[in-house]
């Protein structure tokens, strides 16, 4: 126990005494926290433009409902499609509609309108379809309304032939509830997302430099030729790293509460119960890479491929249920995935440790084979160490 | 030519250290390249297969045809049907459902009118996602309308679009992560390459050994800088031939202002390298500046992720300048809409600056605190 104490209070001062790694330690996480968010505001405002070959109070009705609409930041009239296709392809102009000639005339038969013509500029083709769908519902109201105003005339006309009148329709929507978001703001979700990165990267790199550098620097070797158990010395470390990496996350967390108000629904304790747990893997990891490579280069190289790996492939910037088949089996091995699950779950849905059992099961068991292939590695070629 | 003599044999010096670090050497070649064939697969932002349940309290033809379709659709699959309201919440949270559809009573006498629509509750916690979700189930519930109307012989007033999607008339999913992919191997690999190299040399004193030599500092960098910007071109070129071949995304516009918009920004992510390297202490050090201060800004803020104009008015003007935004901007011009470097000035000036400024900012640094004695 006392060797242990002794182990720990190295590595405190040996932290303690580099003063910019100390402060990059916990100022990288709360500028990170603290700028990031304001990228999530998700109040979309795109430019728009409008080719009017029609030239009539319905088409000019068109413009204003463009203009006065809170999806559009700006709307440009250009006199052909040339001009107006010339700005999507710079970049100004994201969707343009065409008004086609005698389209007013065509307003008044049923369905109203002549075909309206919408270019939509598809480089994201994922923007490009939220376009259509807000275009398309701008111009339906717009439609309804105009219509049923021709309808009535149409209908009055059709009663004093004794026609049969048309039937009036229109758009059936479903009342979408969401829940848990019910204003769908990203912040909250991605401030989790946001956390889980910096305990992501700090947990791996921080046991996995200390070790590397050591090893370089020979201070292992030394250690070596001492009675000290090195797996005992090497558990100190991780231990050191444990608690460095708690206190990023309780930093990280009072931040984000007194910022932006995000308060972890759940229990505060299991939380950070769990997080304790997914450090196990991270600096398992670190381990591993600091086991496998010689010196600091390789281990940057190495790491930043299977950090890169772990980060994309953990639903953090994209869900699960987009990814192809292959891609999805990758969580099993990924305790990224787990840790991002868990978190959402907990701070953002309150729900309690019963749930997320399997989770943590998963997390831990990844830390043990980690653990397992650098121990393994290390009696096997010495050298390495 | 005497500057040109000393670079020559600088880079000499530099290629030796990098083909003797076999390990470093090898992940440096084949990292972008696995990083764009797997996340090029893998990243789609599109739900499919979303799990939901039904809460059916109409059992009528139309709503089981209702549920069919969602079934059907490549993004939902139907997972089980809930008996009673108290389920919906629980089955949300716990479950394996995202999505929970409840028919009213009345549905099918409803598709003529709004009175009876259907409820559909979408676990949130996702907006991407749910946003997604809820747009495509629109949509099915849409088409069913349509082609209920049209069976019955009644008229929509809906009003009818000729849609053309520009530059990517298929709507290739692709299209999407490949820029954003690019610019993180631009900025890791670049920004950390020659940073590694300079503090290496400082570490190990051997800078102090390279400005005893006749070579100034501007030659040192430049004799390193080559070795790193063969790898790169090899990055750019096996770039540019798996964009090809694997993802049909052939450059649009000139293929020679592809390399060069590639060269030009990762001049500038070399320059960010050399900067923080002329700052730290530590290798870990180094790592951490590069993940937190080059790669999560230009994830974020770049309109990779979330476009531009959704962020906060604040924020904005930031978002503008940093040079992933540039990258992107610029890549979607090159290689999808076919412009030319010339249409992308404000982007490649802004480039141009910054590389200027950072690397006025490294030499000053390096000056400072590579050559004082500590």
């Amino acid at each position: 126990m006392k060797i242990l104490a002794a182990i720990l209070w190295k590595e405190f001062l040996q932290l303690v005494r580099n003063k910019e790694l100390l402060i990059l330690l916990f100022a990288c996480p709360v500028s990170i926290l603290g700028i990031v968010p304001f990228a999530l505001e998700n109040n979309t405002r795109i430019n728009a433009g409008i080719v009017d070959y029609d030239r009539t109070p319905v088409s000019r009705s068109y413009a204003g409902m463009m203009v006065h609409s809170p999806e559009f930041a700006e709307v440009r009239h250009f006199p052909t499609i040339e001009s107006a296709e010339r700005s999507v392809k710079l970049g100004q102009t994201k969707v343009i509609l065409v008004i086609p000639p005698n389209h007013e005339r065509q307003f008044n038969r049923l369905p109203p309108g002549g075909p309206l013509k919408l270019f939509i500029e598809a480089t994201h083709p994922k923007k490009a379809q939220h376009l259509l769908a807000t275009t398309a519902a701008l111009f339906s109201e717009t439609h309804i309304a105009g219509s049923q105003h021709n309808m009535e005339a149409h209908q009055e006309a059709e009663a004093h032939q004794n026609v049969g009148s048309p039937h009036k329709v229109e758009a059936h929507q479903a009342n979408i509830h969401n829940l848990f978001n019910p204003e769908a703001s990203y912040q909250y979700y991605y401030l989790v997302s946001l956390l889980v990165l910096v305990q992501t990267i700090i947990g791996c790199c921080l046991l996995n430099h200390n070790i590397i550098s050591e090893k370089e620097k020979g201070v292992l070797a030394q250690f070596n030729s001492t009675s000290l158990n090195r797996y005992l010395y090497i558990a100190g470390k991780g231990l050191f790293a444990m608690f460095v990496y708690l206190a990023i996350t309780l930093v990280s967390l009072t931040f984000c509460r007194l910022v932006y108000g995000l308060t972890v629904q759940g229990n505060l304790i299991e939380y950070l119960l769990v997080t304790i747990l997914f450090s196990f893997p991270m600096l398992s990891l670190g381990y591993l890479a600091a086991v496998l490579t010689k010196n600091q280069v390789q281990t940057i190289y190495l790491l930043i491929f299977v950090l890169l790996t772990m980060i994309l492939m953990s639903t953090m910037f994209t869900s699960l249920d987009s990814m192809p088949g292959w891609a999805r089996l990758t969580r099993f091995f990924n305790p990224v995935y787990y840790m991002l699950d868990i978190s959402r779950l907990v701070i953002l849905k309150g729900v309690e440790m019963k749930h997320f059992i399997t989770q943590a099961v998963m997390m831990t068991a990844t830390g043990l084979m980690l653990s397992a292939a650098a121990v393994l590695l290390m009696r096997k070629s010495p050298e390495r160490w | 030519m005497r500057y040109i003599h000393t670079i020559k044999h600088i880079a000499v010096k530099e290629t030796l250290s990098i083909f003797r670090d076999r390990l470093s050497l090898v992940i440096l070649l084949i990292l972008p390249p696995v990083i764009l064939i797997i996340f090029g697969y893998a990243l789609r932002f599109d739900p499919e297969d979303v799990n939901f349940a039904v809460l059916d309290r109409d059992n009528t033809p139309e709503s089981m045809e209702f549920i069919a379709r969602l079934d059907n659709s490549p993004t939902f699959r139907f997972h089980s049907y809930l008996e009673r309201e108290a389920e919906i919440l629980p089955s949300l949270t716990h479950g394996k459902q995202k999505v929970v559809v409840v028919i009213p009573d009345g549905f099918s006498l409803s598709l003529l009118n709004r009175e009876a629509a259907p409820d559909i509750f979408i676990d949130a916690t996702d907006p991407m996602a749910s946003g997604s979700i809820g747009y495509n189930l629109q949509q099915i519930l849409h088409q069913q309308m349509e082609d209920y109307l049209e069976e019955q012989g009644i008229s929509s007033t809906q009003p009818s679009f000729n849609v053309s999607f520009l530059f990517n008339q298929d709507l290739r999913p692709e299209v999407i992560p490949i820029p954003g992919l690019i610019m993180i191997v631009f900025i890791l690999i670049s920004a950390l390459m020659l940073s590694l190299s300079m503090h290496r040399e400082k570490e190990k004193g051997t800078s102090r050994m390279l400005m005893l030599t006749p070579a100034g500092i501007n030659e040192i960098i430049a004799g390193k800088v080559v070795p790193f910007l063969v790898i790169c071109l090899i990055h750019i070129t096996a770039i540019w031939l798996l964009s090809g071949w694997l993802f049909n995304i052939h450059v649009a516009g000139n293929d020679a202002m592809f390399f060069l918009m590639c060269l030009l920004f990762i001049l500038n992510f070399i320059a960010y390298g050399l900067l923080i390297s002329a700052f730290i202490r530590t290798e870990l050090e180094l790592l951490l500046a590069c993940w937190f201060f080059l790669f999560v800004p230009n994830m974020f803020f770049s309109g990779f992720i979330f476009p531009i104009s959704t962020m906060s008015p604040l924020i904005q003007p930031f978002a503008e300048i940093i040079p992933g935004t540039s990258f992107m901007e610029t890549y979607r011009g090159v290689v999808l809409r076919g412009t030319s470097l010339t249409d992308h000035l404000a982007e490649v000036i802004n480039i141009l600056l910054q590389t200027t400024v950072a690397y006025t900012l490294a030499i000053w640094g390096i000056k400072r605190n590579y050559l004082r004695k500590t």
